[in-house]
């Protein structure tokens, strides 16, 4: 028992800050570390937390939650339910631990950054807090894959994604160093927050633990779960950023992060999550549909935090509500027929019922997406295997470097958008992406997508040479995660007939 | 003779796909190679009179299938959209 | 203003199901008695919803479960909320604005 209430020492003792007399303040704060957008010190010096907690408080609940997570019962209950669960899970399963393992690193280092130059002491001590709350991230979920390693070689990629060329590794990549690794520690505190942590990760780690509960993969969607307690305090640094930066004359500069940051993390979690809920989550495990826990989670929830924090929604927020609806369904046909450029073996979940589902959750599926499922469908029940996959390469976008994609079947809308810049011709998927370059050209241009790459010279003509380039040798080559057998649910009703 | 990478998006496809043509190409031999790596593949058959014209994505007017790339001023990695006349 | 700010606003946790979430929602529902509360329940988590301004005491919440619950409890089992936060030793507050 604790004999002093933390509010009764916590604010002397986070009193950290002194005047420095052997280094000046430029010094000890670097504006390219430590941006003060003309704020004075002392304004800074008034960030309080809005989620206090002491050291003690903090180790007592950590080491409780590992200690549950990491339960030897669950772990023997978990390679038992590995070994049963359908290709959709393990699918599912290799996809997030592969993007999300060494993302949870990057965001430990950026939150480093806060810790060494956030101005307030109050920032700092909160992101000391965050910067231990994502090594534990990493640390938990690269334990969880390597105990998968012994069944499944593809969970190697937790590991090895991070050091390869891989397109979808490039694309992940590229948005968090945008907002997390090269950024000011004030700016990436309100990006990483705002962008990432009040506005996605409850998507991947509390809406996904919900098909995870009616999957019956307990352990994983209490791992998610346990992981968003920590995010869901240390993200609150994001808040008092936001008000000081509002409250001295920065207001557009936060809206501008909040608005760069969001979009680029959209993108991400629209194929991270999009594909993992509308189509690699078990047809009756799954709870909602990426569009519902968007409308929950992030146009409810995020929209109405952002205004109430005095900023104004996004400016492409109508676009956002279609682009919840379209995006995912765009990139989930490209990731099943690029399979081999995919480390993990996809699956293209859509099954009568399945497409079915689609259609109720998405109206006009069948008659957009569905076109081309369609002729993928009819080739594989013919045995033209090889026209499953397309031989020209898809086009990528310049910023968020997934597939330029409109609409496709019968409501065909064709969608790119492009910049010219000292002779080169750059594209994007979306006028958000767009308007992102453009705000700060010299910033992105130098960046080659893995197609400009391949017509560069940068990478070799043959496709050999493309996946090696991407790190895949040939059993690290994706194929189709029911090995063709999903046909099966379209010939079973012709038979009954 | 050079190799010229254009991105189309034919019509009823998800999205653009980087198509490997020759700078002195017509745009008919455009639309032609194009259709021939994606109809079947990721679009269905076209009905048997269909007409497949091409015109720079975002322009109202279909580009002459005579005129070559070079001569259509059109450069590397443009973007077409390839769809079906009326 | 857009549609959603427009609305009253509702704060609260998001909590996991299981015994500590069962007494949140019990303690919330004591702590706040003049306002509206709406749970929303989902398979592995559910939203308590109060109108305006959400208060939870650790008092009413170990006064519940018939032993001490600390802060850091109700965090191993909110892994999300709406609203702003403030956090002190014995009080979780959820504000709208």
């Amino acid at each position: 028992m604790a004999l002093l209430k933390m509010e009764e020492w916590y604010d002397l003792a986070r009193e950290t800050n002194w005047t420095p007399s052997y280094a000046s303040e430029e010094e000890l704060y670097p504006e390219t570390m430590s941006e003060d957008f003309g704020i004075p010190l002392n304004v800074w010096e008034t960030f309080d937390e809005p989620y206090k907690v002491s050291y003690r408080d903090y180790v007592r609940a950590q080491r409780d939650k590992d200690v549950a997570a990491y339960s030897v019962k669950a772990a023997l209950a978990r390679a038992e339910f590995f070994k049963n669960a359908s290709p959709h899970w393990k699918a599912l399963l290799a996809l997030h631990f592969s993007a999300v393992c060494w993302a949870e690193f990057h965001s430990a280092s950026c939150f480093g950054r806060m810790t060494r130059f956030g101005r307030a002491p109050g920032m700092r001590n909160m992101a000391t807090f965050g910067t231990l709350d994502e090594i534990r991230h990493g640390q938990i979920q690269i334990y969880f894959a390597y105990e998968f390693l012994k069944h499944d070689a593809v969970f190697d990629w937790c590991h090895k994604s991070s050091k390869t060329e891989n397109w979808i590794i490039i694309s992940l990549r590229h948005a968090l160093d945008d907002i997390a690794h090269t950024r000011d520690g004030t700016t990436a505190g309100v990006m990483l927050n705002m962008g990432l942590e009040q506005s996605f990760t409850n998507l991947q780690f509390v809406a996904l633990s919900a098909d995870a509960a009616k999957c019956g993969d307990h352990s994983f969607a209490t791992m998610l779960q346990s992981i968003q307690t920590d995010e869901a305090r240390h993200a609150q640094i994001g808040e008092p950023l936001v008000r000081i930066l509002c409250e001295n004359g920065r207001k557009k500069e936060a809206q501008q992060m909040v608005d760069i940051s969001f979009w680029r993390m959209w993108k991400q979690f629209s194929a991270l999550s999009g594909i993992g809920m509308d189509y690699y989550t078990p047809l009756e495990h799954r709870e909602n549909s990426l569009k519902e826990f968007m409308e929950e989670w992030v146009i409810g929830q995020f929209g109405r935090t952002v205004e109430a924090m005095g900023l104004a929604l996004p400016w492409y927020w109508d676009y956002l509500k279609h682009d919840i609806a379209t995006f995912h369904h765009a990139q989930q046909i490209g990731v099943y027929v690029y399979r081999a450029t995919q480390w993990w073996r996809p699956i293209a979940s859509v099954s009568p019922a399945e497409r079915e589902w689609l259609e109720e959750k998405y109206p006009g599926w069948n008659d957009t997406f569905g076109k081309c499922w369609d002729v993928v469908t009819e080739n594989i029940r013919n045995g033209h295997y090889d026209k499953t996959v397309p031989a020209p390469p898809p086009l990528i976008c310049n910023m968020c470097h997934l597939e330029v994609s409109g609409v496709a079947g019968g409501e065909w809308q064709p969608v790119d958008y492009h910049v010219d810049l000292d002779g080169r011709r750059y594209h994007f998927c979306c006028e958000p992406c767009k308007w992102i370059f453009e705000l700060e050209p010299a910033r992105y241009k130098g960046h080659r997508s893995i197609i400009d790459r391949a017509f560069d010279g940068t990478i070799g003509p043959e496709l050999d040479d493309f996946l090696n380039y991407m790190g895949q040798s040939e059993p690290e080559r994706g194929v189709c995660g029911y090995d063709y057998q999903w046909i099966d649910g379209y010939d079973t009703p012709v038979a009954a007939e | 003779m050079a190799e010229f990478p254009i991105a189309c998006n034919l019509q009823g496809d998800y999205g653009f796909k980087v198509i490997v043509v020759d700078e002195d190409d017509t745009i008919a031999d455009v639309i032609q190679k194009t259709s021939d790596q994606l109809v079947g593949v990721l679009v269905a058959p076209f009905p048997p009179d269909t007409v497949l014209k091409a015109r720079i994505h975002g322009a109202e007017e279909p580009l002459d299938d005579d005129v070559t790339l070079k001569g259509a001023n059109i450069l590397q990695m443009a973007a077409l959209d390839i769809y079906a006349e009326g | 203003m857009s549609d959603t700010a427009a609305q009253a606003r509702f704060v609260g946790p998001v909590m996991r199901a299981g015994e500590i979430g069962e007494a949140v929602i019990e303690a919330i529902h004591e702590d706040n008695t003049d306002r509206k509360i709406e749970v929303e329940e989902h398979e592995s988590y559910f939203r308590v919803k109060v109108e305006g301004e959400c208060l939870l005491t650790m008092a009413t919440v170990s006064n519940i479960l018939g032993r001490e619950v600390l802060v850091s409890d109700i965090e191993m089992n909110m892994p999300s909320f709406e609203g702003f936060i403030r956090v002190e030793t014995e009080k979780m507050l959820f504000l709208s604005k």
